[in-house]
């Protein structure tokens, strides 16, 4: 059994139970211990790192050092937003010597390495993966939506195709899905206007729900908490009829599903728009 | 004992701001073998070359130390100024005080030190200096120039005109290059193809040009005015002396839906033919890849069906060796690939155009005869969105630099649909609009105020199909960056002019530099922009960076002059800083054991066996000698010489280490 480091952030801990509990479950499957790094704080995602850049740094850097002392060099961040602050933090850690030079445990953290849902599956454990699959989705017609930070900045994530990124399409072929070609998988979702402007939210989610719907899609695979419940929390406000509703699915849940686990146990029956008759039966 | 001038040159303000120069005079005054040592605010003037011939004659110098700039900018000035005083010109030597010093230090004292430093030990060297006399090579009258685009076939011309015979080598089957594909040229509007076309004629009829299409150059080596150039001839499986160009080949073949490259993708063609009707020569080249007889030996209809007998499917690939005195490099550019630039619609949708794309659309020769027809359906589009800047000007995503062309492009193919399709809607995104160039500006202008193109200040964030149609997402920034999304019908990108894509293998066999972008790059941006920085190879058209026509073709006259200058000597001369295999008296002869690790490691081939017989004729030893023509001066046998038998003229042991001891005094 492999040791992962392993950071929730605060959705994981509340609204996104399910991408927490899913995760969970796959990484047993796989035979990954995911370690929770002691005493963790928040990643400095949401005002933070607008008001004081070095503020934000420092808590994830802080994070970054906890992770260190339990003797963790990787990082697992579900979360989209967690994922970028602790990769923009241990990038700014390696290219910044001013940022370094203002904390105390810098030396050596920008080696700690954050891993992202995506490239753990894609690049970590695909192979162990592959085997793992008893359920393929047989033909589910997935709009794989990244949002706007699960690959962006491009010099942070090292992804170079961020307008046009195939990782999760890659993942979803595995799992025996069928990725729809479309239009708005790196639009932004509206995050952040969520309280102060809901109908920028609202108009940004119907684009993305009528560019899957066009694009022929049957749910939506996201890896963001952000993303997740603009879409599956909001499709009744943005004048979508209940039967019309795409469910949102996080790509953990998916790859639980494909690997035969219960849908309970994924967290899938804690959704908004249900998933049932597009996942179909438990047991086929 | 030596006699040494030190001049010290404030440079303006250059070398004088940061380095109190008198003292730096003062300080060399001092120095033992020092006669005569002054500072002057420009050394490079005449009245500071006239200070430099006078002490020369008065103090009867032995040699002279010029603290200056970069050897680079004036060694030779310098050195002249000493001939014409009648002192060997390389007895100067040039102390760089400007970029190795006062370019790149602010503190005054610790720059004037460095200076004198630096002067200690060029004077110490001077002194070792031996007189060398330049070398004398011959110069091969012909010229080779690569690429047959628009700036090759001036090249070619100008040089023929000239008087010089010309190779003028294109690797595609046809001269023409880019210009070819173009519908009508800024800011006239003429037809490209007509004032092209008699060019290539002019090129192909011309006496002393001799055409290589569908050829490549392999390997070259020499130096200037003797270059040894290799030419692959590429097989054309056909024989260019039978055929006459009838078309009964291309009309007969059965394999006939490959997409034309000359079409960019828009149009179809078969396994034989030519690129375009006016293909200069008007003889077609089977593509081996996609030919039915190739691929699976059946068919062959092209070679039942030629009147001449002209097909050979047997053709092989010919090498021949060829010896120029100077080369131009014409290679070209390419346009930024659609699936560079993934944000707009995925870098793949059919009614995304590039601007050569669009070219081919608007052409009367193109895939559609020249009516604006969108690929996907064939349908007449009513708007199209011209996106400007499409990769270029973008340091996230594409390349940093300005391509130039795309304003003055993207105007005219606004300008050419509104003429085309009457009543429709052409909008132009530009960050802004940059029209510098001969009735440019008017041209933009009359797009604006006679053919009603709208132009919006926006950048296109994302493109993507919906319903049969494009969305463009923009923001318009002249109106409070208010967030628009065009539907368009069709859209062009002003794709960014990038280096061809083999650029840096092609410069690599030249030896020529290129810089991070792949621009093959001049010996000096501003005064020498048509030279490169290996003598006798010059640059012409957008290998160099993105030019319009006009600008390829006046680099092109230029290259060619250069080349002709090149021509007009007799001989060449070359700084002789070549290297020299020791000579001893007999019984020695040299210190040279004969061992040839400096053969095997001389990038030049420069190294011969020379072989030392006594006078009935016995083999008394052999040693390694210098081809005085061939060494190109890099040391790099020096460096491996196991007992110091080569040294380079101009750089021996003797000097470089007098020069580093004195640093160290």
């Amino acid at each position: 059994m492999s040791v992962l480091g392993y950071y929730p952030g605060c959705s994981l801990s509340s609204s996104a139970s399910e991408y927490d509990r899913s995760l969970r479950a796959v990484a047993g499957q796989l035979g990954v211990e995911l370690r929770e790094i002691p005493d963790w704080v928040c990643c400095g995602a949401t005002s933070a790192h607008a008001i004081d850049h070095e503020a934000a740094l420092c808590l994830a850097a802080d994070t970054l050092a906890k992770a260190r002392r339990a003797g963790l060099a990787e990082v697992l961040a579900p979360c989209a937003m967690c994922y970028q602050r602790l990769a923009t933090a241990a990038h700014e850690l390696k290219h910044n010597p001013g940022i370094a030079a203002a904390l105390d445990e810098a030396p050596g953290l920008e080696n700690i390495k954050p891993v992202s849902v995506l490239g753990w599956l894609n690049h970590g454990v695909t192979d162990a993966l592959k085997s793992k699959i008893t359920r393929p989705l047989a033909s589910l017609k997935v709009a794989c939506y990244y949002g706007c930070l699960l690959v962006r900045p491009p010099k942070i994530t090292g992804i170079q195709q961020v307008e046009n990124p195939q990782q999760m399409e890659q993942l979803v072929t595995l799992l025996g899905g069928q990725p729809v070609r479309w239009s708005m998988a790196t639009e932004c979702c509206g995050a952040s206007f969520a309280l102060s402007q809901k109908s920028t939210v609202l108009r940004q989610g119907r684009r993305i729900y009528d560019a899957a719907r066009r694009a022929g899609a049957d749910v939506f695979c996201v890896a963001c908490p952000m993303c997740h419940s603009n879409l599956d929390l909001r499709q009744g406000e943005m004048g979508i009829a209940a039967k019309a509703q795409l469910p949102v699915i996080y790509l953990t849940q998916l790859t639980g599903w494909a690997m035969g686990l219960a849908a309970a146990v994924l967290g899938l029956d804690k959704h908004f728009v249900p998933t049932a008759n597009a996942l179909g039966k438990e047991k086929n | 004992m030596s006699r040494i001038g030190v001049f010290i040159c404030h440079c303006g303000e250059n070398i004088g701001k940061t380095v109190d120069c008198a003292r730096v005079a003062e300080a060399a005054r001092q120095l033992p073998g020092v006669a005569y040592a002054v500072d002057y605010r420009y050394t490079c003037s005449e009245p500071g070359q006239a200070q430099i011939r006078n002490a020369i004659q008065e103090h009867k110098l032995t040699g002279v130390v010029v603290g200056a700039c970069s050897p680079r900018m004036h060694e030779k000035t310098f050195r002249k100024t000493c001939a014409s005083a009648g002192l060997n010109p390389y007895l100067c030597e040039i102390a760089n005080l400007r970029e190795q010093c006062s370019w790149v230090h602010a503190d005054r004292e610790q720059a004037t030190r460095k200076a004198i430093d630096i002067v200690r030990s060029i004077v110490a060297r001077v002194q070792r200096n031996t007189p060398l006399a330049p070398i004398r090579v011959p110069v091969t009258r012909r010229a080779l120039v690569i690429g047959g685009g628009i700036a090759g076939i001036q090249a070619a011309l100008d040089i023929a005109d000239g008087g010089t015979e010309v190779i003028l080598v294109e690797r595609s089957p046809s001269l023409g290059g880019h210009m070819a594909q173009l519908s009508e040229t800024f800011p006239t509007l003429d037809c490209s193809q007509c004032i092209l076309t008699p060019r290539m004629v002019e090129a192909a009829s011309h006496p002393r040009i001799r055409l290589e299409t569908y050829s490549e150059v392999e390997k070259i080596e020499g130096y200037v005015g003797n270059f040894e150039v290799t030419i692959r001839r590429k097989a054309r499986s056909v024989d260019l002396k039978k055929c006459t160009g009838c078309g009964t080949c291309w009309q007969k073949c059965p394999q006939k839906k490959l997409p034309s490259d000359f079409d960019e993708g828009l149009g179809l063609r078969t396994a034989i033919g030519i690129p375009f009707p006016q293909a200069v020569p008007n003889k077609p080249v089977i593509d081996r890849a996609s030919c039915i007889k190739f691929k699976n030996g059946r068919c062959g209809a092209c070679q039942k069906l030629c009147p001449t007998g002209a097909i050979d499917y047997n053709q092989q690939d010919e090498l021949i060796a060829e010896k120029v005195g100077a080369i131009v490099v014409a290679t070209g550019f390419q346009v930024l690939p659609k699936d560079q630039l993934p944000a707009y619609a995925d870098g793949d949708h059919p009614d995304v155009l590039t601007g050569l794309q669009f070219e081919r659309l608007a052409s009367a020769s193109g895939p559609t005869a020249g009516e604006i027809r969108r690929p996907s359906d064939g349908k007449a589009p009513q708007t199209v969105v011209f996106v400007q800047c499409a990769g270029s000007r973008d340091r996230e995503k594409g390349r940093a630099y300005c391509s130039k062309i795309c304003c003055m492009y993207t105007a005219k193919h606004a300008m050419l649909y509104r003429h085309k399709v009457h009543g429709g809607r052409a909008i132009v995104l530009c960050m802004d609009v940059r029209t510098p160039g001969k009735g440019y500006d008017e041209f933009y202008r009359r797009a604006v105020e006679q053919d009603g193109v709208i132009y919006l200040r926006s950048r296109a964030a994302r493109i993507y199909g919906e319903d049969g149609q494009l969305i463009v997402q923009a923001a318009d920034t002249l109106n409070g960056g208010e967030r628009i999304d065009i539907k368009a019908d069709m859209v062009v990108l002003a794709s960014a002019a990038v280096p061809q894509a083999d650029v840096r293998t092609m410069a690599q066999k030249l030896g020529i530099g290129y810089d991070a972008d792949g621009w093959l790059s001049e010996a000096h941006p501003k005064l020498r922009p048509v030279e490169t920085n290996t003598a006798g190879i010059f640059l012409a058209g957008a290998c160099q960076g993105p030019k319009d026509i006009p600008e390829s073709v006046a680099q092109a006259s230029a290259a060619a002059a250069k080349a002709l200058g090149l021509f007009a000597a007799s001989e060449l001369q070359r700084d002789p800083v070549v290297a020299r295999v020791n000579r001893q008296p007999p019984p020695l002869f040299s210190t040279c054991i004969g061992c040839f690790t400096c053969a095997a490691a001389c990038p030049y081939k420069a190294i011969e066996r020379e072989e030392i017989r006594d006078r009935q004729g016995a083999l008394i030893k052999q040693v390694a000698r210098v081809n005085r023509s061939l060494c190109q001066g890099c040391g790099t046998c020096v460096s491996l010489c196991r007992n110091k038998s080569i040294d380079l003229d101009g750089f021996t042991d003797e000097e470089v280490f007098s020069a580093l001891e004195a640093l160290l005094e």
